[in-house]
This record gives C-alpha cells, sequence and structure tokens, in this order.
C-alpha cells in the first residue's frame, strides 16, 4: 500500500517534469520548476493533490517566473551534449546535426509543444487541454494542428535527408 | 524504418526522467509537510478549543455573577425599604390611635409610643408630643399634625417619638410614668413639643406654631451640637 502511492507520487512527479519539460524545453530548468512547483503545493495542501492541480501550477510558476527570467548565457554545445538525461540542442546546431526528435520540438513554440505534450504523451483531449491551459478550444486545435504540421514537415525534410 | 512522428514524440518524453535524488527528496519533504500539516490542524482545534474553554468560563463566572448580584441587589433594595421601616421601628413610632373615644378625649384613653429599649444612652433623643384636649381644638389638632410629619419626615435613628393624651387621667398617669411629670407639673392645659435625652432631661421645648420643617431642623442641630 504504502509502496503503491509512492510509485504513484513518482509517477506523478514524472509526468510534472516532463510537462516541466515540454514548457521550458531544458532539463534543469524543468528540474527546477517541477522542484518549486511541489514546494510551493507542500506548503500550501500539506500533499500533492493530483496531476492536474500539479500541472495548474507548474503553468503558473512557468509564467509568473520563467517566462520572464533573463535568458541563460548560452551553454557550450559539449556542456549540452554531456549531459545525458537530455541531448536538446539549440537550434543553431540543426543544419550541421542530425535532426532527432529532440530538435524537433525544439523548434516548435513553447504552446504548440506544450499541447503536444498533453494530447499525445497525457492523453489530454482538446476540452481538457483547452480548460488547463485556459485557452479557447479553437486555439488548442489550431496549436495542435500547426505544431503536427511542423513536426511532420521537419521528419520528413529528416527522413529525406537520413535516405540521402 | 522510422516510427510515426507522433510515436517519436511520446517515446522522446517517456524516456526523460527526473534524477531519482529529486523524487526521494520531494517524498520526503512531502511526508515532513504532512505532519507538518497535521500538526497544525491540532494546534488549531487546540486553539479552538482554548477559546471555547475561555468563552464559557467567561458566560459562567457572568452568570454567577449575575446570579449574586441580582440577589444581592433586590436584597439591597428590599434592605433599603426595611431600613425605613426599621428606622421607624427603631424610632418607636406607633401611629396614634386618634378613635372616637380619644378625640372626644372623654374616655381618657392614654395616647403614647414605646419607650426607647436603651433609656440611659446618651446618643439616645426622645421627641415627646402632648395635648390637652382632642381634634377639634385647633391647638391641639396643629401640635398633632406637627408631630405627625416631623415623626414620618424620618428625622433620625436616634429620635424616638412618642405622644401624649394628657387631657385624660389616664394619658396623664401614663406620662408621668414615662418621666415626663416634671415637664407637664403647672401645665393644667398644654399642646406642645419637646426634645428630650433618653433620660428624660428635656433640650428644648417647641411651640406647632414655629412649624414642622424649622422644628425639624433645629431638632437636628440641636443633636449635631450635642
Amino acid at each position: 500500500m504504502e509502496g503503491d502511492s509512492s510509485d504513484e507520487f513518482e509517477e506523478l512527479i514524472q509526468s510534472g517534469y516532463r510537462y516541466a519539460l515540454s514548457l521550458c524545453h531544458r532539463a534543469d530548468d524543468a528540474a527546477d520548476l517541477i522542484q518549486q512547483a511541489c514546494l510551493k503545493i507542500l506548503q500550501l495542501k500539506g500533499e500533492v493533490p493530483g496531476r492536474s492541480y500539479l500541472f495548474r501550477t507548474v503553468r503558473n510558476l512557468f509564467i509568473d517566473e520563467w517566462r520572464h527570467r533573463p535568458r541563460r548565457t548560452p551553454v557550450g554545445m559539449n556542456e549540452v551534449i554531456s549531459d545525458d538525461r537530455l541531448q536538446v540542442p539549440t537550434h543553431a546546431d540543426d543544419v550541421q546535426r542530425q535532426l532527432d526528435i529532440a530538435t524537433l520540438l525544439s523548434c516548435l513554440r513553447m504552446e504548440e509543444r506544450e499541447v503536444l505534450y498533453l494530447n499525445l504523451v497525457e492523453g489530454y483531449t482538446a476540452e481538457e487541454i483547452s480548460a488547463l491551459t485556459e485557452q479557447p478550444r479553437g486555439t488548442v486545435l489550431s496549436l495542435l494542428s500547426r505544431g503536427r504540421k511542423r513536426i511532420l514537415s521537419r521528419y520528413h525534410a529528416a527522413d529525406i535527408m537520413e535516405t540521402k | 524504418m522510422r516510427n510515426s512522428p507522433e510515436q517519436d514524440v511520446i517515446e522522446f518524453y517517456r524516456t526523460q526522467q527526473l534524477d531519482g535524488s529529486i523524487v526521494d527528496r520531494l517524498r520526503q519533504t512531502q511526508s515532513i509537510a504532512r505532519e507538518t500539516r497535521r500538526w497544525k490542524q491540532v494546534a488549531r482545534w487546540l486553539a479552538l478549543a482554548v477559546v471555547l474553554l475561555i468563552a464559557v468560563s467567561v458566560g459562567v463566572a457572568a452568570g454567577v455573577f449575575s446570579t449574586s448580584t441580582v440577589p444581592a441587589q433586590s436584597e439591597l433594595a428590599a434592605g433599603s425599604s426595611d431600613g425605613v421601616q426599621v428606622s421607624e421601628s427603631n424610632g418607636d413610632f406607633r401611629e396614634p390611635e386618634f378613635g372616637p373615644n380619644t378625640n372626644d378625649g372623654s374616655t381618657g384613653n392614654a395616647v403614647e409610643g414605646d419607650l426607647p429599649a436603651d433609656r440611659s444612652s446618651t446618643q439616645a433623643y426622645r421627641l415627646v408630643g402632648f395635648r390637652s384636649h382632642g381634634p377639634a381644638c385647633p391647638f391641639c389638632r396643629e401640635t398633632q399634625q406637627v408631630y405627625q410629619s416631623i415623626c414620618e419626615s424620618h428625622l433620625s435613628d436616634r429620635v424616638h417619638c412618642e405622644f401624649w393624651d394628657v387631657g385624660s387621667a389616664d394619658g396623664r398617669q401614663g406620662a408621668a410614668d414615662a418621666g415626663w411629670q416634671s415637664l407637664l407639673d403647672g401645665r393644667a392645659e398644654t399642646a406642645f413639643l419637646a426634645l428630650a435625652t433618653a433620660r428624660g432631661e428635656i433640650v428644648k421645648e417647641f411651640k406647632p406654631s414655629e412649624g414642622a420643617d424649622s422644628i425639624r431642623i433645629a431638632i437636628l442641630d440641636l443633636i449635631q451640637q450635642r
């Protein structure tokens, strides 16, 4: 029983981390974001009530603090690659590097990445995403469609490059 | 063969994991936060209980105070009215019974008040009134009215009132027994008031024509001076 709740808690935290990753697309920032969100929730509630609550807190925190944060000084490429948890090259290196899915995702806008993650990974419907992100359902659908198109176009390009 | 782009996105995110040490830290933080929250609730309930206890104590104290003060107040009020009665009784004043027999003076019933219990006390005084005729006599009537007015005004606890109808033999005898013989000697028909000590020593005589108020003030002055 204790193990189940522990597993549930870990799964919840991992989901929140992935959602944070979809927002900021940096492993370290995502780890900081999920920790700050958890601390905030635990101070307020004593426990993490649920996934939606965690996602909303992460999102609000990201909007409040992380969006307005001055961008970090560019990290050297070697440093980024040495991070084995997330190898997310910057967009500037796309030309010279093999296009992978992380690069594809980094090319998307934050809003597109967010709705794609919620829809594809978490299985949220457009209605649920609309409620979570407080955007009209049409906007969510538009973001989903546009994100998919972008990934698909670049995906095919990568495929072409691979075949070449 | 590559997967579909959606599948690749899903797999990409599935492979991203937060460091286990961070998860453990968060788990510990959660348990601490739960305990803290529990203790906060306990503290909140305790504070509420203390507040309720204080409120109940104050209520009980207020109830006890009101139940003890209301009877005390009523007792005090009763005591004050009793005081009036006591002063009257202390004054040993008995309303003169001027009945038909007395009014005509034929039966010679004496009208007298009770004598003070302790006549030896120098602090006590006696206000005595005498009359020789019934109410038909204007002087006797005036004397009686002034006497009643003074006695009913609760002059002083130290003054005891008595009134004698000396027009009859019984009344004159009663007055003599009360110690007023020396005062009445040589007076065949009289109507006057006198202030005397408890032993019967005359302090001052008053004519009814002086009026009840002036006599009352004079009596008080005399008592104060002595």
